[in-house]
């Protein structure tokens, strides 16, 4: 997984961080047999994200409970 | 129980990344689907590589000189399975290839939903990694699975930029004769091993001196088994740290050595563990580097980017499921603090790859095949 930037960077130290507005480049192989990959927007990765601060605070209400 | 408790170095950074985080689309479905921008039906490439199969892929974006090596990307990956005969013993040569990937500026015109569009690589490469010639490796004894001990090669390799602009891999191979490791991490810059990209790196502006010109071994006092999945991050002053496992949390630095800088008890549970409850926690593992998120857009100038407290870390986790005899894995994004001690921030629902145009397609394709056999 890396950022590619539009226009591209002239410089590969711009690429070790990216922006919301960036994209990722995300590979992934199928099966042990073949090579894929695609481009999706570093905001796509984040939406709908749960916090862990919530999810460890509804784990310890449970087990209060 | 044990638990593993939230601390933030930074409260107020994290309430600050806590917002951001919560103001993104929050979409009703229990999966995110993902969509690739580069194609029209948003369906995945799938990479070609000149005589030969690779899988395991790994990308890098070059920079704007690249272009004149017609290249966007540099993707390194395993070679297929191969097995040989020697001194009548079956042995796994195994090795790990590099090439060159030029994406076309119409990638995403509108043609019909056939298969998943094709990239072909070129200037492919089998690196000079470490490697043996011996057919048998008595330090794998120790494997219970018995399916290493004919392994010669590199396997698993795994690219990051660094935050000085080095593209650093990590991989595994055999281990060195000093250590009593049945297989080793090894961290080495491309340009080392993959020459072109040393040609295209020293057309970029300031290009970054080499840190890692062989490579080298990187384990921790105490190691044992088999290790598989490591994850690499740098932080702005160029320090390396290896994210060894998610559950439990731990981190090393390389620092001549591997020097521990966050651990937890080995019970305890965590985000992860509580997301991804009833996924046995060996089936739980990190599958791509952390890298360097500024969470503002580009064009924002009221958002400073040089404020550490703007920033999280985020990588892509695997969960494995069996299914028959097939493993499937339960794709999610993790989020960590941008400094130490890293804590997880937060987690993504599942996340799924387009598909489902390519099933169609290639229904639509068996159809059509049919009725050109049935035609006279």
């Amino acid at each position: 997984m890396n950022f590619r930037k539009q226009p591209a960077t002239l410089s590969s130290r711009e690429l070790a961080t990216g922006y919301l507005d960036d994209s990722l480049i995300l590979s992934f192989g199928w099966g042990d047999n073949s090579s894929h990959f695609v481009q999706v927007g570093v905001e796509d990765m984040l939406q709908g994200h749960e916090m862990c601060e919530d999810l460890i605070f509804e784990y310890l209400m449970r087990d209060e409970d | 129980m044990v638990f593993h408790s939230f601390i933030s170095p930074n409260p107020a950074s994290a309430d600050r990344i806590s917002d951001i985080l919560k103001a993104t689309s929050r979409p009703n479905s229990p999966i995110i689907p993902i969509y690739s921008q580069l194609d029209y039906w948003g369906r995945f490439h799938t990479i070609e590589f000149q005589d030969l199969k690779a899988f395991n892929p790994s990308l890098l974006t070059l920079p704007y000189a690249g272009e004149r090596m017609n290249a966007t990307f540099v993707v390194v990956a395993r070679e297929e399975y191969k097995w040989q005969w020697i001194d009548g013993i079956y042995v796994q040569p195994r090795h790990v290839v590099a090439s060159l990937l030029h994406l076309s500026s119409d990638a995403q015109r509108r043609i019909a939903p056939k298969l998943s569009p094709r990239i072909r690589s070129h200037s492919v490469e089998r690196m000079h990694l470490i490697h043996s010639n011996a057919t048998y490796f008595p330090k794998c004894e120790q494997d219970r699975d018995g399916q290493t001990s004919n392994i010669q090669g590199p396997e698993d390799p795994r690219l990051i930029w660094s935050h000085l602009g080095e593209p650093l891999m990590i991989y595994n191979s055999v281990s060195p004769e000093d250590s009593d490791l049945c297989r080793h991490f090894y961290l080495v810059d491309l340009r080392s091993v993959y020459p072109v990209i040393r040609e295209i790196l020293s057309d970029t502006s300031d290009p970054a001196p080499i840190r890692f010109p062989q490579s080298l071994p990187i384990a921790y006092r105490g190691q044992d088994g088999i290790h598989k999945n490591w994850a690499i991050f740098t932080t702005r002053g160029g320090d390396v740290f290896v994210h060894v496992h998610l559950i439990p949390q731990t981190i090393y630095k390389i620092n001549n050595g591997m020097e521990k800088v966050i651990s937890h008890p080995r019970n305890e549970e965590n985000c992860i563990t509580i997301a991804l409850k009833g996924t046995p926690k060996p089936r739980i593992h990190q599958s791509t580097p952390f890298l360097d998120v500024v969470l503002c857009r580009s064009d924002d100038d009221s958002c400073d980017a040089d404020d550490p407290n703007n920033h999280v870390y985020i990588g892509v986790i695997h969960a494995q499921h069996m299914i028959s005899d097939a493993r499937y894995y339960e794709t999610r994004v993790v989020t960590l603090n941008y400094s130490l001690p890293f804590n997880y921030i937060s987690i993504s629902k599942p996340m799924l790859y387009c598909t489902s145009l390519s099933s169609i397609a290639n229904k639509w394709a068996f159809q059509r095949q049919n009725a050109s056999i049935r035609s006279p």
